[in-house]
């Protein structure tokens, strides 16, 4: 299973259709994660932190989780994007 | 002696021209698929948005929007993978696509299925943390497992997926968050591990856990002391 799951479909990448899908939710897939980290941090400092109210905390956590999480794997999938676009 | 030696420096000439072509779209290729591998990841990593599901502002109308329109998206998702499935759509427009993946229903779509069934059925204390082990532990262990190989896989997707329990659970006290964590822990990194040709790990990370926990809640307030802590995101967290 695991060699098998290294493997993806062989597909013509010359043909710049098939990266198209790809290239076309790059946006959404790097900034909505973003987006949603900001409203968490916006309310756990707006809410809790500027009033002292501790519950908010796990708001901040989470959203430090999704940023993490995501910019982790975003830096790696833009380099890999711009070298794409390179050749 | 010069003279003889031209067609077979000639050959070598060739060769050499050849083996550094081949070397050149070896690289192509390589860098390619490195491309789709980290498209894999980044589309995993993206599916923790869904948590906005939580920060929308609990109003009649938006509550119906909030049950209605995940439902019709993953209609269309299901429509799709029968079409390419069933050959009327071409398996190339979907990017990424594992060779396992080509006569079977996609992973993205158990991600999807599971994700659909946390966020109408379960409540957020056990949702939240089962869609971070799908969307940010799996891609972990996965790159883990792609860099050092199976060795510390589950000991780092077990460390990984008890860090969102017990975020998550922090407010029930140690006590409760503690065990709660290392089960739901456990239960993601079976759930990864455990994959069948009809059911994806992508589901099985999430529905492992949390069913695993909703026993436990379920035992934990009808006959004892304990139940869900209080939950980690506030509706209307949106600054409008």
């Amino acid at each position: 299973m695991k060699n098998m799951k290294e493997e993806y479909l062989k597909t013509d990448y010359s043909d710049l259709k098939v990266v198209k899908t790809e290239i076309m939710l790059t946006p959404l897939l790097i900034v909505l994660p973003i987006v949603v980290a900001v409203f968490l941090i916006n309310d756990w400092f707006n809410s809790g932190f500027l009033k002292g109210n501790s519950v908010y905390n796990g708001e901040l956590l989470l959203a430090i989780i999704i940023l993490v999480g995501n910019i982790m794997f975003d830096i790696p999938f833009i380099r890999s994007l711009i070298k794409y676009k390179k050749k | 002696m010069k003279k003889r030696n031209n067609p077979i420096q000639k050959v070598v000439d060739q060769l050499e021209e050849t083996r550094k072509k081949i070397e050149e779209t070896t690289q192509k290729i390589n860098a390619l698929e490195f491309d789709v591998h980290w498209y894999r990841r980044v589309f995993h990593a993206f599916g923790a948005s869904f948590l906005l599901y939580y920060m929308l502002p609990d109003i009649d109308w938006i509550n119906l929007l909030k049950f209605w329109i995940p439902i019709v998206i993953l209609i269309l998702v299901f429509i799709l993978e029968y079409l390419r499935i069933k050959g009327k759509l071409n398996s190339n427009h979907f990017f990424g696509l594992r060779m396992y993946e080509k006569k079977r229903v996609s992973s993205y779509l158990f991600f999807g299925v599971a994700i659909l069934i946390l966020l109408l059925f379960f409540p957020q204390q056990i949702a939240v943390p089962c869609i971070l082990c799908a969307c940010i532990a799996d891609p972990v262990m996965g790159e883990v497992r792609h860099r050092f190989g199976e060795k510390y896989v589950y000991m780092i997707g077990f460390l990984v997926c008890m860090i969102f329990f017990m975020v998550t659970w922090y407010k029930a006290g140690f006590w409760i968050m503690f065990p709660v964590s290392i089960i739901g822990a456990v239960g993601a990194v079976i759930g990864e591990t455990k994959k069948f040709w009809w059911l994806d790990d992508d589901f099985m990370i999430q529905m492992v856990p949390a069913v695993l926990l909703y026993l436990i809640i379920w035992v934990g307030t009808q006959y004892m002391w304990f139940g869900l802590p209080e939950k980690i995101i506030y509706s209307g967290v949106m600054p409008w």
